[in-house]
């Protein structure tokens, strides 16, 4: 009982200490001081502290099955495997909430002890605003919620873990979906900071692009890792169901993919400054109405595993950050106004600005289609359920043209792109594409969507392939060095562009295994006696008997199949079963999966006659799925390409503006040069945009000097606003 | 920007366009009409139905409620009679009620459900174009041609620039 109760009075203290974190944290970003600062530093640290000690005494009690405890008795039993009882730590409402606190608790942890290097006034209000969250989460676990709550009686075993959650998946897509959610909170913290400074530059972006694209990784992830989840545990022979709790999760990585790329505009063209605000914005609060959806019960669901009733707490905390955030947005809506302009309407701007029309645009149609059943409730007094076919033709046609995009993207250049070389440029990626559409068409492949899937996704391959080809020739005609070296340091030195291209052929391989195995999967249903054969595809399955297996939660009934080829050869024997559970929870079943890089055969036992040994089995074949999880390990690799810190100068603080602008300059420069090298512009464009590149050079030195003596007087300013609290004010 | 060549762009496009429309026409062609196989079939309507008491939002085809079971053998019957798609979808929501159709028909409330994404695109591509030509920098068509002077500093500064490619 004491490991319990020191969780509790963990939760209760660390509660205390987010709440002075807020106040100290609002007291800081009013009068800056070196003293609230260092308080504020050892507040988050004891903070992390108190959460961390009460989910590690959370973890205890369900690791030994403390059955005192509501939690442990909900979701754990003696029966279940050490691992699966600390994963279900976030597997009910109380646990998985805790989670979600430490992992906020711990970024926190991370943002303050970080180095802020001139965006170190943002960082009061970026604490005040994760700690705002913080305080919620803490609320919730110290009254509604409580993960500590005991029994008068402990009963002799727990009702254990739902059967689908254990799966070495629980170990990985909760936790990758919560790291993914939760950091999120940064960007949006700190893009809500810089609009109540003021400071709407691109500063906010370039400080946070880490943590987005790490948050963006772990939710890919999260997803991509829950697809796979569902493909092998759940035996309906698919991953992707368009599930509310599935789209929930789709919805903040399309909000997060879209600020990916406009952020890039702000940065290079500080257009779109608005946009960026409300599409970080957007994805934040679409975490907290997935985590209402999750937790919330307000929709039924197949992921509703927690049954949670925690749906009007939760709904209203994303009222009030909607709301919080639509007031910051209208109060500085003014500030946000830039007045930089398009050079031109084909330029890589544009086609960002294409690319977030698109992928906003399934956002929307996947929130609509979730949340229409409640709508149509709410109208006409029944709910009318949405599922797949809809996405399918609304959803689905986007996201190819988001993939044609992606395959005109690179061609274009910043600025300005010259029409005539953009078409030269395209003209063989179009002919390949358009060829092997004609050649897909001919061999039978007649799914209309799918096949425009694989022509985006041939061009997509096509323009990526020349990027790489020319990229490092017009390097090496340019520096003088060879085409493999010139390749090498081409993606070392822009890193962030080569590893989203690597990202691009990775979500290619996944739309063309999305493809195939959505258009060309075959399914039969087959009831067989002992030694009948099913044909499905290339391969024969004969049914060769049933049997049993005792295990500790329960029984497992299990057919055998030996699966062979159409020509005889025997590739080996597939089990799939059913397992019935001693603790009265709903029976499972486990597939049967012969997985190849071509087609995964898929079969589900779904029913048995004892007397006779008959069984009904639903057998899939679905080509290419494979690829699907390939591109996964690609699109991490790819991400991981961009997130690798580029070799920086060492500079000097004092002049580093002066120099980041420089070097900006130097940058889109020789990033010029590779393009006029690669064919995408002309002469006459690429002078003019030199031109205008040089011009900005030419009237550095004058700015230099404006700068040093701006920022000699802001110093000043910060350093007598932080001596004045310590006594210093009668000097000011 | 260049007519001619932007010409040649949208003769590009446009030729894409008419190739993936004639593609589209041809695979109408090729697939309308065809003869599916019953359990083809079978697995199309049953993707295009709901099991009552199905509390997931799967179709027929991959719902394991014993419903499911039912309607799948239900289609099975009404296609070895004869029926064809929509005669079998019209039989089994005159039996099940509207409800059993995996999503909204396009009908009454149900319609929005369609409708809403469509026009929320093209009011995005709509707000897109506008932001477009609204901060459209009418004076940046001008050529900006290097002068002799910043030919020379272009030169100069050559070894700054070539540390970032």
């Amino acid at each position: 009982m004491l490991v319990g109760q020191i969780g509790q009075d963990s939760l209760l203290v660390a509660l205390l200490l987010i709440s002075t974190v807020l106040v100290l944290s609002i007291v800081e970003s009013r009068r800056p001081s070196v003293v609230v600062s260092r308080y504020l530093q050892v507040l988050t640290i004891a903070q992390f502290l108190f959460v961390a000690l009460a989910s590690a005494c959370l973890i205890v009690l369900l690791v030994t099955l403390n059955f005192h405890y509501q939690y442990v008795v909900d979701y754990t039993s003696r029966s279940l495997s050490p691992l699966y009882r600390i994963a279900a730590f976030w597997g009910g409402d109380a646990g998985s909430l805790l989670f979600w606190l430490l992992v906020t608790s711990a970024y926190l942890l991370v943002v303050r002890l970080v180095r802020h290097a001139g965006s170190a006034d943002l960082l009061p209000i970026v604490s005040a605003i994760m700690a705002l969250v913080l305080l919620f989460f803490a609320g919730v676990l110290n009254t509604v919620a409580r993960p500590f709550t005991t029994l008068a009686v402990a009963p002799a075993d727990g009702n254990g873990l739902n059967a689908l959650l254990q799966n070495p998946g629980m170990t990985v897509h909760p936790v990758n979906l919560y790291l993914g959610y939760v950091g999120f909170l940064v960007p949006y913290a700190y893009g809500m900071a810089a609009l109540l400074l003021r400071r709407t530059d691109a500063l906010w972006l370039q400080v946070t692009r880490r943590w987005t694209l790490i948050s963006w990784l772990f939710l890919s992830c999260g997803i991509i890792y829950g697809a796979h989840w569902s493909y092998e545990e759940l035996g309906w022979g698919g991953y992707w169901a368009w599930d509310p709790i599935e789209n929930a999760a789709l919805m903040p990585w399309l909000a997060a993919t879209a600020f990916l790329h406009s952020a890039m505009v702000q940065e290079r063209k500080g257009l779109l400054k608005a946009w960026n605000v409300v599409l970080i914005s957007l994805t934040y609060l679409l975490t907290l109405f997935g985590t209402a959806l999750t937790r919330g019960g307000l929709l039924w669901s197949i992921h509703s595993f927690a049954n949670g009733s925690l749906g009007t707490v939760f709904m209203s905390f994303v009222a009030f950050m909607t709301l919080f955030t639509v007031s910051v947005l209208a109060w500085r809506g003014r500030d946000l106004k830039g007045v930089a302009q398009f050079e031109a309407v084909l330029s890589k701007e544009t086609g960002f600005l294409m690319n977030n029309v698109l992928l906003i645009g399934a956002l929307f149609a996947v929130l609509w289609g979730t949340v229409f059943p409640l709508v149509s409730e709410a109208v006409t007094g029944s709910q009318m359920l949405v599922s797949g076919p809809f996405y399918d033709s609304v959803v689905l046609p986007i996201g190819v043209a988001v993939i044609f995009l992606m395959g005109v993207g690179p061609v274009l250049a910043w600025r300005r792109t010259d029409a005539a070389h953009l078409t030269a440029y395209l003209a063989v990626p179009f002919a390949v594409a358009a060829g092997v559409g004609v050649l897909t068409w001919l061999a039978g492949y007649h799914s209309v969507l799918s096949l425009f899937a694989y022509l985006a996704a041939t061009l997509v391959c096509a323009v990526i392939g020349l990027e790489f080809l020319r990229g490092a020739r017009a390097r090496a005609a340019i520096t003088g060095e060879g085409v493999l070296l010139s390749l090498g340091r081409m993606i070392a030195k822009n890193r962030r562009r080569y590893g989203g291209y690597v990202v691009h052929l990775a979500v290619v391989l996944m739309v063309i295994g999305f493809a195939t195995s959505g258009a060309y999967a075959k399914q039969e249903t087959a009831n067989l006696e002992i030694g009948q054969t099913v044909a499905i595809g290339n391969y024969l399955l004969t049914f060769h008997g049933l049997n049993t297996v005792d295990k500790r939660s329960g029984v497992l009934l299990q057919g055998s199949l030996v699966v062979q080829t159409a020509e005889g050869k025997t590739i080996g024997v597939l089990d799939p079963n059913v397992e019935f559970f001693q603790n009265g929870q709903s029976p499972t079943t486990n597939l049967g999966l012969y997985s190849t890089p071509l087609a995964d055969l898929y079969v589900v036992l779904d029913g048995a006659n004892f007397k006779t040994g008959e069984s009904l089995f639903e057998i899939h074949l679905n080509p290419l799925v494979s690829l699907i999880w390939w591109g996964g390990y690609l699109y991490i690799a790819g991400t991981f390409v961009s997130l690798w810190p580029e070799r920086k100068r060492r500079r000097q603080a004092w002049v580093s503006a002066v120099t980041l602008q420089r070097e900006r300059v130097y940058k889109e420069l020789a990033e010029l040069a590779l393009d006029h090298g690669m064919g995408k512009l002309g002469r006459s464009g690429y002078e003019r945009t030199r031109g205008q590149l040089m011009g900005l050079l030419n009237a550095e030195p004058g700015s230099e000097h404006d700068l040093r003596e701006r920022l000699g007087v802001q110093f000043e300013r910060q350093v007598l606003a932080m001596v004045e609290p310590m006594g210093g004010g009668e000097h000011a | 920007m260049d007519i001619v060549a932007l010409r040649k762009l949208l003769i590009l496009v446009a030729a894409f366009l008419v190739a993936g429309a004639g593609m589209l026409w041809l695979v109408n062609q090729a697939t309308t009409g065809a003869a599916q196989t019953p359990q083809a079939e079978l697995w199309q309507i049953a993707s295009l139905l709901h099991a009552p008491g199905d509390t997931t939002n799967q179709t027929v085809l991959s719902s394991t409620v014993p419903a499911a079971w039912t309607l799948r053998a239900e289609i099975a019957q009404l296609l070895a009679k004869g029926e064809n798609r929509s005669e079998i979808l019209h039989v089994i929501e005159l039996q099940y009620g509207p409800t059993v159709l995996a999503d909204p028909s396009g009908a009454g409330f149900g319609l929005w459900v369609w409708v809403l994404p469509g026009v929320a695109l093209a009011l995005g591509l709509g707000a897109a174009i506008g932001y477009l030509s609204k901060r459209r920098d009418a004076g940046a068509g001008g050529s900006v041609q290097a002068g002799s002077g910043q030919s020379e500093l272009i030169d100069a500064k050559r070894e700054e620039w070539i540390e970032f490619l």
